[in-house]
Order: C-alpha cells, then structure tokens, then sequence
C-alpha cells in the first residue's frame, strides 16, 4: 500500500481551503501551514505574473510529498522521521532533537519548526486550541498531538490520525473544487489510479530524486498557445 | 615559573569562566523563552550562528590535529614545542564544536533518542560518531603528549585519520544536501579538509608568532609557507565553487548568487581577508614574527566568514523552484511559510535574511568559553603530569638540548626518544 | 461527466462517511492496536450551515469538544454529489473567532462620560436601548428609527424576528440588497422583479458561459468549481475583465476590457446578432417588447386602448395593452396577460396608427428602434471604447449567439456603477436576442447576496398589528432629491439605527455619514446585535450580544443552490449571549409592554423551543416551496426547495417560456401586484418609457461613460485630480467585513490591507512594491501596503474591502466613496427590488505615498 495524492492544477482555484483545513484538523499553531499555495511568479494572491506577454495565476498548492526517497528522513540522526508502512513520511514528536537537519534537507520548504511555546488565540476563555483533540500513536510513536512540545519539527501526516482508520486526509475532503485525489497509488482500482490513469502528472523537484508521492497533474491554461 | 607567567594565566582563566557564565545564561534563556525570541533563524533560515560556530570550531579542532599529527609524524623537531598546544587546540575545538551543537537543539531533552536510535544514514549521526572518536583520540593524544608515550606515534596516525573523517564527514553533512546548490557539491568535503588544514596552520602561524624565540626562523618561514599555500588551495576550491553556481544556470543558482549578493560584504571578507593573509605572509620579510601575526589573525577572521557563507547562499535563497503547466520556463519559487507570525507579523516569505540577534551571540560564547576552558585544562594537565620530564631536563639551555637530541639520536629508539626531547623541549619553553 | 468523475464522487461519500463514523467513535476501528494506542476524541460531530452574507450557505459540521467547537469541516451531505464538499477556507476555521478575542460574551452600555462601551446586565442594556429608542419614535416617528438585518437568506426565525419587530414598531427596514450595492436595477427595469438566477448546478449545463464583473472563483468560492466541471464537459467559458483575475486563468478565454465598458461590448455583440440574422426572432416576438409599438412623437409605448379598433383586453390594473402589428401591417392588441402566438407578427415595423381621437401617430416597433439605436455601435466603436480587438467581438458574438445554452454571469463588480443598470440591460439584450432565457444552463444571472426570499415567510414576518415601513438610506446623505419618491425616506429623517449582523460604521458607503452623525448626535440611538465586537458595536450606544450560526436554531436559503437547511445549536454561546428572538421580544416588550402580545410567551431558556416551534411554523405556511419539508428531516441535513418546472434543476422564467405566464415572476415576499406594475407588458422589456428614461435618453439599453455623470459633473477638476478609479474588491479571505479577524485569514494576508495598482501607474507616482500609499480624493482616505500587479488594467486603485477600521489606523475605506443617486433607480420604490443603488465603483481618486518600504514585507520582492 502507497497512499498518495494527485493535485489537479486545473481544478484548483487558488482558494487555500486546503491549508486552512489543515491548519484547523492538525492544531498547527499559529505561525504554521503545513499546506499552503501560491502562484508561481506573482507578489501577492489575486495578482499575475506576465509569460510570454500574457498574465498568468496558476495555483499550486504545495505540502509535504511524502517522498520515495525522502531527505529528510535520510538526514533526521534519531529516526524521529520515517515512513510508515503506508508510505506516509510521519515526524514522532517525542524523538525529534530539534536539530532542524530536516528543513535543511527538504527541498520543498514544508518542514515547520515550533520556534517557541506553541500557542492558540486568546479569546473568551483563556486560551483557545483547535484542532483534533487527542494525540495519535502509530505504534508507539507520537505521530500527533494536540500541543505540540516546543522545539520540535512538524509537518503534513497525510493526517495519520485519519487515514490510520480508512478516511483520507482534511484537505482532500476539504476541496471544494474536488482538485485533491487520495488514495492507494498501488491499487489500480484506487480513485487516484483511476483519476491519474491516461492523464500526463508531473512531480515538484524532480531533479531533487525524492521521487514525490504527490502529483500534479498540469493545468490546461496555456495548452497549445 | 614568574609572578608575571601567573599573572597572564590568570586572564584567560577568567576570560573562560566569563564566556561560559553569560554564554550559559544566554543558553537559558533560549531554552525557555524559545527560539523565536531567543533566535533570529525562521523555517527558511534554520541553521544559524551556532552552526557557523561549530563548524568554525571542528575546523580548528581537525585542523590542529592535522598540524599535530604532522609535527610529530614528520618528525618535525622544529615545530615540536608547538605540539602540546596543537594537540590541546584540536581537542579543545572538537569539545567547543559539541556544545555548540549541543545549544542548537531545539529539543535537547530528547538527545537520548541519539543514542538509543541512531539513524545510520543520517550525516548528523556519522558526525556524532566521528566527533566523539576524534575527542576520544585526541584526550588520549594529550595524555600519551603529557606522559611522554611511546605509543604517541600511533595514536597521532589515528589522531590524523580522525580529524580526516571528522572533515570528510561535516563536508558530507553539507554536500549530500541536494536541496541547497550551495552546499551540494564535490567541492565541499574537499574543502572543508583543505579549510581545517588552513585553520590549523593559522592558530600554529599564531602561537609560534607570539612565541617565536621558541623557534627557528626556518620553521616559522615553513609555517607562514604552508599557511599560505593551503590558503591559495582553498581559494582555488572557493573559486570553483562560485563558478559551478554562477555557471549552473538553474533558477536555484541564480538564487544562491543572489543571496550572495545580498551579504557581500561577508563574501568578500571570506575570500579577501584569506587572500590579504597570503600576501602578508609570503611578502612580509621584514617582521616576520609579526607577518605571521597579522596573517594568522586575518586567516582566522576569514575563516569566521567563510562558516558564516556556510549557511546565507544556502539559507537566504529559496529551494524549490516552480514553473507554470505548459510553460517549461521560467520558473519561480513559492513563499514558505516563515514561522515567525507571532515575532514579525510576516507568516510567508520567499526567502528570510539572517541577523543573529543577541542572545545567541551570547550563547555563542558558551562553546567559545568551554573551547578555553578545554585548552586551559589541557595545558594544565600536561604541564602537571609532563612535570617529571621537565624536572629531569634540568635548566639546560636550547643548545644543550639540541646536543641532548644528537645524542639521543643513537639511541636504541631513535624516534621516540626525539620526541620526548622535543617535548621536552617544549616543556622548558613553556617554562620560561 | 466522465465515469471517473462519478467514482470518484462515490469514493469521495464513502470515505466521507467512514471518516464520520470513525470521528464519531460509532465506526469499527480496522486495527485492534489502534484501539490500545489511541482513544476516540470525546465529542460529536454536528451539523450547521455557514452563514455569513456570501450566498455560500454551506452545509458544515463541527466537532464539539468539552463544550467548544474545535474543528470544522463540510459536511458534505447534499444529495446532488458535485455540491460536495461545500465550504471555503473562512467557513472551515470560523471556530478560532467564536472563540477568539472579539467575540461579544456581554450586554454592552455606553457610559456617556468616558465614552467607552461598558459590560452590563440583560436588563439594564435592554431597558437603556428601549428608553433611547422610544424617545426618538416619540420625537420623530417610528419610521426615523432605520433597521438592518444583514441578508434575508441567512435567517428566517431569529433574523425573521427583527423583522417581526421592526413590523410592528413602523420602523424603516433599510433593503438590505440596496444598501449593499447589490440590487442590479436591470432586472426590475428588464424583467420586473428583484433578479433571477441559475443555480450554481446549472453552470454545469452552459456550453458557453459569458462572465463580466464577477470574480467567481474568489467571490463564490463553493460554487466555482461548476464552471470548471463546464469546461470539462466540454464547454467554453470567456471572462470578461479588466483584470487578470483566478476566473481569468480558469477560463477558456480572458477578455480584457477597459472598466465600466462591458455595456460597449454588449451593445456591438446585439447589433453583429442583429445584423448577421443569429437573433432568435421567435423569442423576441413572444416573449420581449421588442414587436411593442412607440409612438416617436412621446417616446411612449402606444397603448391599444388608445388605438383605433382596438381595446384593451382584460388584465390586472397592473398591466397594460399594448399593440404589435401583423404580418399585413395592421395593428393589433397585445395580451399582457399571456405570452406566445406571436410569430406572425412583425418585428421590424415603421409606419403610422391611428388613434381612436382620429390623430394619426408614427410608430416604430421596439426591435426597429432598437436597430437604429444601435448604428454607430459597430464593432470598431466598441473597442476603441472598450479595447477588445474587433476580431475577438465578432468571434465572441457569432459564438454566444450560436452555442447553446449560452449563460451570462453578470456580477456586483459590474452593477456597482452609477450606469450599472445599462450593462445589465444590455447584456440581458444579448441572453434575450439569443433565445437562452428559460432554458437549463442559458440567460442571465447575477449573484451578489443571499437577498433573496425563497419561500412565504409572513407567518413568522408578519405580527399581528403591523406597521410597516422602509427607507433607502443613501438620502441621509445626499438629502432628499427632486425626483426621489417620498415614501423612500422618512420625513424627519434616520434618527436612530438598529442593526442586526452588520457593520455599517466600516462597511457601508454613508460609514462616512454615519460616524459624523452618530458624532454629532444628529443620529441619537445606536443598537447592534452582533456576535463579534465590530467597528459598529463599539461605537453604539448599546451593544447585545448574540449566537452564532453554530450556537441557535436558523432557517436559510440561497439563491445559490435549492436547500434549505438549519443551523443548529451545537454549543451554548459563550458567556450571556442570548438568542435574537428572545433579544427582540424583550426589546418589544421593554419599549412597550403592550407588545407582549405580539410574541409567544417564553422566558430566555425556552428560547430554543421557540425557535423550533417558529421553524415549523415557517415550514408550513412558506407555500409550496417549502411545505413538503419538515424539521426533522432538515435536522438530519439539507431539504431541497420546490420549484415549478420540470426536471432536477429549477430554471427561471420556465412559466413565463414554456407556459407563457406573463412576466415577472413573483419575487418574494412581495406580492405580484407590486412588481408587475415594471413591466406593464407583461414581457421583457428592454424599452421603457417612463419620463426619466426618456429624459436621460436610456429607453434602450446604451452605453455610458463612468464618472462622466457623478465626480466629473461634480467637480471638472476631478477629471484631473483623481484619475483613478477606486475599486473595492471582495477579498478571498472575508465575506465583506466578517473574518476580518479571523486569525487564520490574517496569517494568510500578512495582517496587512494592500492596494493593487498597475505597475505603470505606480511607476508615474514614484511608487514601488512594498510602500506604504494611501488612496485618497476629496471625501477621504485610505491606506495599504503598495502591491502591484501587471495584470490589473491601468487606471484603477484596488482595495481589497472589509478590514476594520482598527486594522486601518481609523480609516474607512469607504469614506472615498459616495452615494451617487442615479434617477432611473427612483421612479419607482419598492425596498430590496427598485430602489436607489449603492454605486460603489463610481468613485475617483488618486494614490500618494506615506511611507517609503513602509508596509509589511509582500510574500514576494
């Protein structure tokens, strides 16, 4: 079993529902998106960046990769990265040192650290928290947990504590434009087999050799122009 | 030994203790304020002055291993007195380097995991193990140093061996990163050899500077030399290096120069003050002693920079770099969430400058002050037990000990027992 | 759709309600380790709706964790699978605000010495705000005492109960879809009623979808993924804007247009239609005024009652015979009250009629004025004006009239200008001419607030001894106008302001006059109803804090989608919010006691029940749109609306094409009786002869310039001062000033209020990315951090709107603006359908720097 996750970039409209989604589900604090897009080349969301004489705002939503071959599990000194046997790359809390060799191996910037006491909103009741409400262990490992211990690296689980029990992660059900596929990429019978199937995909980074489990499948803005 | 050698022991030793007081302090309150306030670093920027440090440090460590080593393996009779403090420099610097590392943690309460779950394909880790080597080594070089072993030879080929993997090792650290053109090149191991070479030479071009009526005029003329070609070596490395990012052509080269750019006054301290030491030692005749000083002082200074343009072409530029469906080209990077909402108010970036704010310039002094603490210990330490040997020497003077060394020279062992005068030499020139 | 689409949409419920069971902790865990190793989250999830003013009214279900909602996501129950998952970024993390540091936990007082808000009890807060407002009904009259209550839609029972009380005190309801700038005066001048619109659904079925002024894919976020579903299906889809925009790179085809031009292009595309014969003459004929006779001496449409021979056939006092003439030329009366049998009839006609007085008249048919009105708008005219190269009008206007069903998008952006109603009318010209009106996935639409009233809500609306009033409350500004029609404004003028779920004080373009007069004391009494503590709440006199959409009982609607659904109670509010429709009765019954009897009887705990009880009630007697549905079943998730017309999807004006009603539909709540009167044909007309049409030369749709007739007209020197046009945008990250706050929304934006310029523009005044600017003219000012962007069209400042003015250093960036009064809008007045607009856009100025580098770091250099 591989899960992986296919991003339509013609589907995608730019909304950033994913990276609040997630940032909702996974109690990342304040400061921390394990998800996030943008637009190639433009300064600012609802701006362009001019191509060939022609604007363009293409959204790519980028989180973690989950990749083949991942850096930063390569580089982590105490395995507190690994991959699981679904081949999702997973961070257990409780084994991270902090010693950030992760953010510097991962090519596409979406390892966050916790730079100080993680913290909510201040509102109505002292402190509010969002975010699923239990830690989740993956044999053992602390893989989530609702308060983050300070100094340690987090980032996208695929939500772990989601897929661990058959649904799929926040912001493939958080789409509203459908532009996120998730599933086995083993299984040819899986939605995203099926949806990459006959469809041109591309990775992020490809020369970096992580071999990405996440796929973009190009936007046809631009197509024979 | 005079009220004034008592005297000018007495600073150091308070120099140390000050460094390791604020650098502790500065230390604590990272640790419970947090690296937001207690750091200038972001998720773009996470590697910081700290590890500019270390590196600086392990260089110095390495290096004067290499220097020690080479006295002593090549028989080196000249440079001898220098051994001692060679020997305490490079474990002095490994130690500093530990702690260094040790302070960068963000989660240091969890450093057990290190050891009950190391990651054999982690760089970080093969550094622990040859970090920890090199300091095992290097204390019983010291000792076999301070009691005149007569297994010193060995344990320096090991020394040597070790400070080589210790290098290979923190390059590799660097290299292996794909992520970051600056660092991800055959270059970087090379050099970070070649750059340990160059540190070791500085602080011998130094301490044999001040102390130069210790030695020869032809040893310290040896020293300045080999300073000044392992400067131009790792000039030449330094050179290529810029021309595989200037010519790479991708979009991550071009962000990696401009980050250069962005702090190029750094980089033209890395490269000119090394450059300034080569003239000045190859060219300053008329004070030697002083050539050599100055020189030294400048290598060390570049040296700092050189660890600090470690990490801003690596950090300061972005990694990733993404092109538009069916536009192949150009292509562009995407803002990374910075991590410092709640301190700048900014919570995505293309890219982060780095300014190390003040607590970790005071932290710094933390490895700085137990490096001191290291070399001072060690200094005592083979002062103290190297005692009996410079008691039997007597007060003769150098020319007695160089016939003491002909002498010596038909002995049944000839090597070490060359070893043991030179050190005893040493001792006597410590002495005075 | 392909068979992908539809397994991925079964795999997508599948895994949605494995995922539900497992968080509801009902599910059977796969993995015994899991069990040991992880507990289920105490909690459960429940369902709501969203519902702020954004005509999303997405279905969402939150997880209730010891007492809070601590995550948030779709629920994703609608029956027809491509409204799922529905819900944007800002709905999915509305938790963090009901938390968060504005919410409003307690009754609030003014103390009039220090000025500030202070908390209070119930009873003191309710009895201040009584005893302010009674005195300014007791001195003005009950209809100087203005109301708003947001939107219509997102609220039948505890928005319907300010509604109810603002009945039955006589104080003036201020249209909402007006005050907003959001009613497009084409519909009521075209069709008669309030407007109409596709279902998002419907998108789907459009094979060419034509979009002007409506950023669709920030602006209706949940439904924007339709038009891409069009496009898969093979469907083209053109923006229309003179901005690059996210609906821009997700059409087929961008069309840049200099802005407020759309109407130029309208105009050529009608007139290459006409000319090239691709017009549906059939459809013209039943259904528009086009075959209608005008007599062109008046400019008036020839009455048959008038004419010779002919009589008025029997209709409604609402309606009008007119005459057509047949295929011999002779004249005949028109029957108002059913559409059809017209396709012997003459279209084009010139010629004369003789009048029953004996006079004889030249006469010309609609269609033949039409034609001559549009002579000079070739396709040369319309890009010198508008810049679109002539090639792409005539491809655009052989390929919308030829591809069908052809569906116009037609937005705020576009209706917010003093002629707004003139690119509506034209763009209506082209829906009708191409015969795509009452078809799935054809004619026109427009989707700006979640205004509209879906069912008959009187029963709960309604109290027994009404009084009833409204007022359109742009006067306050401009004072009353020769041509206004008396009964819009109150005689004594806006003398107190209840407001329910807004934020006028930042959000409204007379925020300007509001705060002077609130200032000044002119406006004597301030009462808002609002969960978070707004702009508006601490400039009040009397502050009530109130539920959330996820913490008390509500009834909504869209025009967006057919469900009606609740939102439910998940949570208590926190600390003494309280229920609006307790809120209000005790508001009643504080100003007068006597008002007891209007209201059920219940004590604040009952509140709930009440609701409930009102919530059945309203099922009931909301007509056939509603009365299949009941509670429980709206309980377990959305219940769909009747319509008319066969099939799944309900498709406006069905009755009047298919059946031949007369026009206009009904728009609810208003009787037909009320509406009717605009279109006095009974058609579609795209001819209207009321004096003030004829005076402005706007009988047939035109086009004309912006700023010509408001800032230039005002003030020459404008034309030179204030060169730019100052565009409040709606952002992706609120829903006008809602989740401003929301911390999530902030990180998003760098906390930072931006304005947008072309480079070039920016470049003229010496300014670069990244300094701090401020928008200004005559009236105000406004400030943000300098973006810019090559794809904006030069000429513009865009501001992103909806930041508080806390967020501003006290600015408003409203206060540019003014209500500019176009006379059209007032010939007749009926609040929420024809009434004078807010002309938002209308509005020049110029950009300076404050600060060089001055804003916070863009996420790009």
């Amino acid at each position: 079993m591989r899960y992986a996750m296919a991003i339509d970039l013609d589907r995608c409209i730019g909304c950033r529902t994913c990276a609040v989604i997630c940032k909702d589900h996974n109690a990342e604090p304040r400061g921390i998106w394990w998800n996030r897009v943008f637009s190639p080349g433009a300064p600012e969301y609802g701006t362009s960046v001019i191509v060939d004489g022609m604007p363009r705002m293409e959204f790519v939503p980028i989180s973690c990769q989950h990749c083949e071959n991942a850096p930063c599990q390569q580089v982590c000194p105490t395995g507190a990265t690994y991959t699981d046997d679904t081949g999702t790359v997973l961070v257990d809390y409780e084994k991270c040192i902090g010693c950030r060799y992760c953010i510097t191996a991962c090519p596409y910037e979406v390892r966050q650290f916790n730079w100080s006491k993680p913290d909510g909103v201040e509102g109505v009741d002292g402190e509010y928290r969002w975010g699923y409400p239990e830690d989740y262990r993956q044999d053992g490992r602390l893989v989530y947990t609702p308060v983050r211990p300070e100094g340690v690296v987090e980032k996208c689980t695929f939500c772990v504590q989601y897929t661990n029990q058959g649904g799929i992660p926040a912001c493939c059900t958080g789409c509203p434009a459908n532009a996120r596929i998730f599933g086995d990429i083993e299984d040819p019978e899986s939605e995203i087999s099926q949806y990459m199937s006959g469809r041109q995909w591309l990775v992020l980074g490809e020369s970096f050799g992580t071999k990405p489990k996440v796929y973009y499948l190009p936007s046809t803005r631009g197509e024979g122009e | 030994m005079t009220e004034q050698t008592q005297h000018t022991r007495k600073w150091p030793i308070i120099l140390a203790a000050v460094f390791i007081a604020v650098g502790c302090a500065a230390w604590i309150c990272q640790l419970t304020m947090g690296l937001l306030v207690g750091s200038g670093m972001s998720n773009t920027f996470a590697w910081g002055l700290m590890i500019a440090v270390f590196a600086f440090l392990v260089g110095f460590g390495a290096g004067s291993q290499f220097v020690a080593s080479y006295i002593v393996l090549a028989n080196r009779k000249d440079l001898m007195p220098y051994v001692k403090t060679a020997q305490a420099v490079a474990l002095a610097g490994a130690i500093g380097a530990g702690v260094a590392i040790l302070i960068d943690l963000g989660h240091p309460a969890h450093i057990m995991a290190m050891l009950t779950g190391p990651n054999p394909t982690s760089a970080l880790t093969w550094d622990m193990i040859a970090l920890t080597v090199f300091i095992v080594i290097a204390i019983i070089n010291v000792i076999a140093i301070a009691r005149n072993s007569k297994a010193l030879k060995f344990w320096m080929v090991l020394g040597l061996i070790s400070a080589f993997a210790l290098q290979l090792v923190e390059g590799l650290l660097f290299a292996l990163m794909e992520a970051r053109v600056w660092w991800h090149s055959f270059i970087m191991p090379v050099d970070f050899i070649v750059v340990a070479v160059v540190c070791g030479l500085a602080i011998a071009v130094i301490v044999c500077a001040l102390k130069k009526d210790e030695f020869k005029p032809e040893a310290l003329h040896d020293l300045s030399f080999l300073l000044a070609v392992a400067i131009i070596v790792h000039l030449v490395l330094a050179v290529i290096e810029l021309a595989i990012v200037c010519f790479g052509g991708s979009a991550a080269d071009g962000g990696a120069l401009a980050a250069i750019g962005s702090v190029w006054l750094f980089y033209v301290l890395e490269l000119g003050l090394p450059l300034a030491a080569v003239f000045v030692l190859l060219l300053g005749k008329k004070d030697p002693a002083k050539s050599m000083l100055v020189g030294g002082v400048l290598t060390v200074v570049g040296m700092f920079f050189h660890r600090l343009m470690l990490l801003y072409p690596a950090f300061a530029s972005p990694t990733l770099y993404v092109p538009l469906s069916n536009e192949p080209s150009p292509s562009w990077a995407l803002p990374a969430s910075t991590g410092l909402y709640n301190h700048t108010g900014n919570a995505f970036e293309i890219a982060q400058g780095y300014i190390p704010n003040f607590f970790e310039w005071a932290s710094m002094l933390l490895p700085l002050g137990v490096a001191l603490a290291v070399f001072l210990v060690v200094v005592w330490f083979v002062a103290k037990v190297g005692k009996p040997a410079a008691e039997a020497s007597g007060a003769q003077d150098t020319i007695e000990v160089k016939e003491t060394v002909e002498v010596h020279e038909s002995a049944d062992d000839p090597e070490v027992a060359e070893v043991k005068e030179a050190l005893v030499e040493q001792e006597r020139g410590e002495d005075r | 759709m392909s068979e992908r689409n539809l397994s991925r949409r079964s795999f997508l419920a599948g895994t949605a309600a494995t995922t539900a069971a497992a968080c509801l902790g009902t599910g059977a865990l796969p993995a015994a380790k899991a069990l040991a190793e992880n507990v289920d989250p105490a909690g459960e999830w429940v369902r709501t709706t969203c519902s702020p003013n954004c005509t999303g009214a997405c279905g969402l279900k939150g997880f209730v964790h010891e007492g809070q909602i601590k995550m948030i996501s779709q629920a994703s129950d609608y029956p027809f699978e491509q409204y799922n998952p529905r819900g944007c970024l800002k709905g999915v993390s509305v938790n963090t605000m009901l938390y968060g540091p504005h919410r409003l936990t307690k009754p609030l007082v003014k103390n009039e010495d220090t000025g500030k808000m202070e908390e209070t009890d119930w009873d003191t807060a309710l009895t201040a705000a009584a005893d302010r407002l009674k005195a300014v009904m007791d001195t003005y009259g009950p209809e100087s005492v203005g109301v708003i209550w947001q939107v219509q839609g997102t609220g039948h029972i505890q928005k319907g109960s300010i509604i109810r009380l603002s009945n039955m005190m006589g104080w003036s309801a201020i249209g909402c879809y007006e005050m907003n700038g959001d009613l497009p005066m084409f519909w009521p001048e075209t069709f008669g009623v309030q407007s109409e619109e596709l279902e998002s659904y419907c998108w789907e079925d459009s094979k060419y979808t034509m979009i002007f002024g409506s950023n669709v894919m920030v602006t209706r976020l949940p439904d924007a993924h339709f038009l891409n579903i069009s496009r898969e299906n093979g469907g083209k889809v053109v923006n229309f804007d003179p901005n690059y925009s996210a609906t821009s790179e997700k059409s087929t085809e961008w069309v840049r247009l200099k802005p407020d031009t759309d109407a130029a292009f309208a105009l050529a595309v009608a007139k290459i239609i006409i000319d090239d014969g691709l017009y549906d003459e059939n459809f013209c004929k039943n259904f528009t005024d086009l075959p209608l006779l005008v007599d062109t001496a008046t400019g008036k449409r020839i009455e048959a009652a008038n004419v010779a021979g002919l009589s008025a056939l029997p209709s409604p006092a609402y309606r009008t015979t007119y005459v057509a003439v047949n295929a011999a030329g002779a004249p005949f009366a028109v029957n108002p009250e059913r559409l059809g049998g017209m396709e012997g009839c003459t279209l084009e006609y010139t010629g004369s009629v003789r009048l029953k007085d004996g006079t004889t008249v030249n006469a010309k048919s609609g269609f033949r004025l039409l034609r001559e009105s549009l002579v000079g708008k070739t396709a040369q005219w319309a890009s010198d004006t508008t810049s679109i190269p002539v090639e792409t009008i005539e491809r655009i206007a052989h390929e919308c009239a030829t591809i069908k069903p052809m569906h116009i998008i037609f937005g705020g952006a576009g209706t917010q200008w003093y002629h707004g109603d003139l690119k509506g009318r034209s763009l209506a010209l082209i829906a009708a001419l191409t015969g795509n009106i009452g078809q799935l996935g054809g004619g026109i639409s427009t989707y700006v607030g979640q205004y509209k009233t879906r069912f008959i809500p009187a029963s709960w609306f309604n109290p027994p001894r009404m009084n009833k009033h409204s007022m359109s409350f742009q006067y306050a500004v401009t004072g009353r106008t020769p041509t206004m029609q008396q009964n819009a404004f109150p005689p004594n003028g806006l003398k107190a302001l209840v407001v329910g779920w807004g934020n006028p004080m930042d959000q409204h373009n007379v925020a300007n006059w509001l705060r002077s007069a609130k200032e000044s004391g002119e406006l004597e009494c301030l009462v808002t109803l609002d969960f978070q503590r707004t702009t508006t709440v601490d400039m009040s006199d009397v502050a009530l804090p109130a539920p959330s959409w996820y913490e008390k009982l509500e009834l909504t609607t869209t025009p967006l989608h057919p469900w009606v659904q609740l939102q439910q109670q998940m949570v208590d509010p926190p600390g003494e919010a309280r229920p609006e429709i307790w809120i209000c009765k005790e508001l009643a019954t504080h100003i007068d006691p006597s008002y007891a009897d209007q209201w059920p009887v219940f004590d604040e705990s009952q509140a709930e029940q009440v609701a409930d009880d009102v919530l059945r009630m309203l099922l009931q007697n909301g007509g056939p749109y509603v009365n299949q549905l009941t509670a429980e079943q709206l309980r377990e998730g959305p219940g769909k609306l009747w319509h008319a017309n066969p099939g799944e999807k309900r498709i406006p004006f069905w009755s009047q094409i298919h059946e031949g009603t007369p026009f206009p539909s009904q728009s609810l709540p208003n009787a037909i009786d009320v509406t009717a009167p605009f279109v006095r044909s009974g058609r579609i007309q795209f001819y209207r002869d009321e004096d003030e049409f004829l005076r402005l030369e706007e009988q047939l749709p035109c086009y004309k310039p912006a700023f010509e007739d408001t800032e230039y007209a005002a003030d020459p020197e404008a034309r030179t001062k204030y060169p730019l046009a100052f565009i409040t945008r709606n952002s992706t990250y609120r829903v006008h000033s809602t989740y401003v706050n929301n911390p999530f929304m902030l990180e998003l934006q760098n906390s930072m209020p931006k304005i947008f310029m072309n480079p070039d523009d920016a470049k003229e005044r010496g300014l670069e990315s990244g300094d701090l600017v401020e928008a200004y003219n005559g009236r105000g000012k406004c400030q943000g951090g300098l973006v810019l962007d090559p794809g904006m069209y030069p000429g513009q400042a865009i501001f992103d709107q909806g930041w508080w003015s806390e967020y501003m250093d006290g600015d408003s960036y409203n206060s540019l603006i003014y209500p500019w009064i176009n006379p059209t809008n007032e010939v007749y007045y009926l609040s929420g359908v024809w009434s004078p607009n807010m002309a938002w856009n209308e509005c020049a100025c110029n950009v300076r720097l404050l600060q060089k580098g001055g804003a916070r770091k863009e996420v790009m250099q």
